[in-house]
Formats: C-alpha cells, structure tokens, sequence
C-alpha cells in the first residue's frame, strides 16, 4: 500500500491577531491540497485558529527575555493530523489548570456535541462572566478528536489536538 | 442596502418595503474582542427595527467561519433581547460549524417565543 501524502508545517510566528487570521487561511489550503477533503481542512483550520487565538490572548509574552511569539505545527500521518501551539507561560499560571479543568468538563458529557449543547446553554441562562471556553468545547465538538496540554522544562505550554482523520480515499 | 464592515466580517442591512429588516452576515468573524464592535450594531439595529415595527431577521447561511468569541457574542445578543422583540435567524445545516451551532440555541427557543431558527437546505455553500 502507498503511503498516504504527508503535510508538515513548523512555523514560529509573532503573536499577533492578524497573523493568527492568515494562518487559518494558509493552513486550510494545505490541508485540502495534501487531503482533498474540503471538511477536514475547515475543520484543521478551525482547530489551529482557536488553538492559536487562546495562546495569543493568554500566552505570558510579557516575561523578561520572553519572545512575543508562538509556535504552530501541524502534521499528518496516515491516519492522523496532528495541530500542536505552544506559547509562554508564567511561573505561576492558570492555563493549564483550566485547560485540564474544562477537559474534565467535557469528559463528563456523553459527546462532545452534547457538552457544546451544555454549554450553550449555561452562557444563555447564566451570568456571563469570566473566560467562555467556547474554543475548546468547540473544538472537541466540531471535529472528534484528543486534546491534551503539557508544559516543558522552559515553561512553554503545547496544547495538542489529534484529530482521527482515516485513510485517504 | 447598507453594509457595515467590521474586519474580515460584512454585515448587509436590506431595510424592505414589507416591513422587514434584514441582516446578512458575510466573510469571517475572526476579531478578537466582536463584542465590542457587533454588540453596540446589533443593539442600535433592534431598536431601530422595534421603532419601525419591523421583523428581524439574520442571515448566516454565507458565513464563511466565525471564532468562539463570535459565538459568545450572539449568545450574549440573543439572550438580552427583550421580550416583546421577535428575531428569526437563518442558517445553513450544510456547515457543520453553523448546524452544530444552531442547532444548540434552541434553548432560546424555549425561553423567548419570539425568536425562531430556520435551517435553509438550499443555500450556497461557501468555502473559507
């Protein structure tokens, strides 16, 4: 059997909103030129672009000797894709708590789609106060994948999301 | 017809002889604080449609994409309409993003007999 085609992109870029729009455009081409699947490649795109928006609005750039950038790969496998960001974090910081947090929160749903559902539904009916946690929720429940979060030795976090693609027809 | 521009998103305002006011979404919604920029449109078109006595309605079957502070931006637009104000939205259950999200705001539904969703088989799909 041939090996399905591979897509591989390593990119560091300034953190900056405008850059995180152009990248989502970039990334769905590349996706659907390697795929040929139109959805999946919204889908990557979506998943890299709210991946990307949380570590630019969240991202501790503000650290001496700290880069305001982030990093964004995203590579296939035959059956995989693969969409990692990594950002700064603080000595002392909440992110990935609260990433494990709203993890927990969605395992506690039958689905993904229910859990999005749910959360629709606290934002309408409750105060809306603090962060949303609408880019993960929707994440998992727009495109099924495994999502998790690590941070290194250099307190940079990767969030990671992969994403069960199947073989290519 | 009117059309406002906030970054890559366009929003058409059709104010119709029928009585009706008509919002066309259009692009991508992808600016970092939407709130800031839609909530105080959207505000000022539903008075303005109140004083007409006009039905509103938003259409979304042409978005190409929104991000998630998009979404908690319509949520939020929804849930302070008052009660007496009818709104219909239209979306497109070809985008799996729009009927994901759509159909979760039934829980409006429930809440404000006034709001309605309609799902539009046939409308165009767009890409990016």
């Amino acid at each position: 059997m041939t090996a399905a085609p591979k897509l591989e992109i390593d990119l560091e870029i300034e953190a900056t909103w405008e850059r995180v729009a152009i990248l989502r455009g970039m990334i769905i081409s590349a996706a659907l030129a390697v795929s040929r699947d139109a959805a999946l490649s919204e889908a990557v795109g979506m998943v890299a672009s709210e991946l990307l928006e949380n570590a630019v609005r969240y991202g501790a750039f503000e650290q001496p000797g700290v880069a305001r950038r982030v990093r964004l790969r995203v590579v296939t496998s035959d059956t995989d894709v693969e969409v990692t960001v990594a950002s700064p974090v603080a000595a002392v910081d909440e992110r990935l708590d609260g990433f494990r947090a709203t993890l927990a929160w969605l395992a506690s749903f039958p689905s993904p789609r229910e859990a999005y559902a749910a959360r629709v539904r606290e934002l309408a009916e409750g105060p809306l106060t603090g962060g949303s946690r609408m880019g993960l929720v929707r994440i998992a429940a727009e495109m099924p994948c495994s999502l998790d979060a690590t941070v290194d030795d250099k307190r940079v976090l990767h969030v990671r999301a992969v994403v069960r693609r199947g073989p290519l027809p | 017809m009117k059309t406002h521009k906030f970054g890559d998103l366009l929003i058409d305002v059709h104010e119709r002889p029928s009585g009706t006011v008509r919002l066309d979404w259009r692009g991508k919604s992808n600016l970092p604080q939407p709130e800031n920029v839609l909530t105080p449109f959207l505000t000022d078109v539903t008075l303005a449609a109140t004083a007409q006595k006009a039905l509103l309605e938003m259409h979304f079957e042409t978005l190409d994409f929104f991000n998630s502070a998009t979404i908690t931006t319509i949520i939020k637009y929804i849930k302070q309409l008052p009660q007496g104000r009818s709104l219909a939205v239209f979306y497109s259950p070809k985008q799996p993003w729009q009927k994901i999200f759509f159909d979760a705001l039934w829980v409006f539904e429930r809440s404000h007999k006034l709001f309605k969703i309609n799902a539009v088989a046939d409308s165009p799909t767009s890409v990016r």
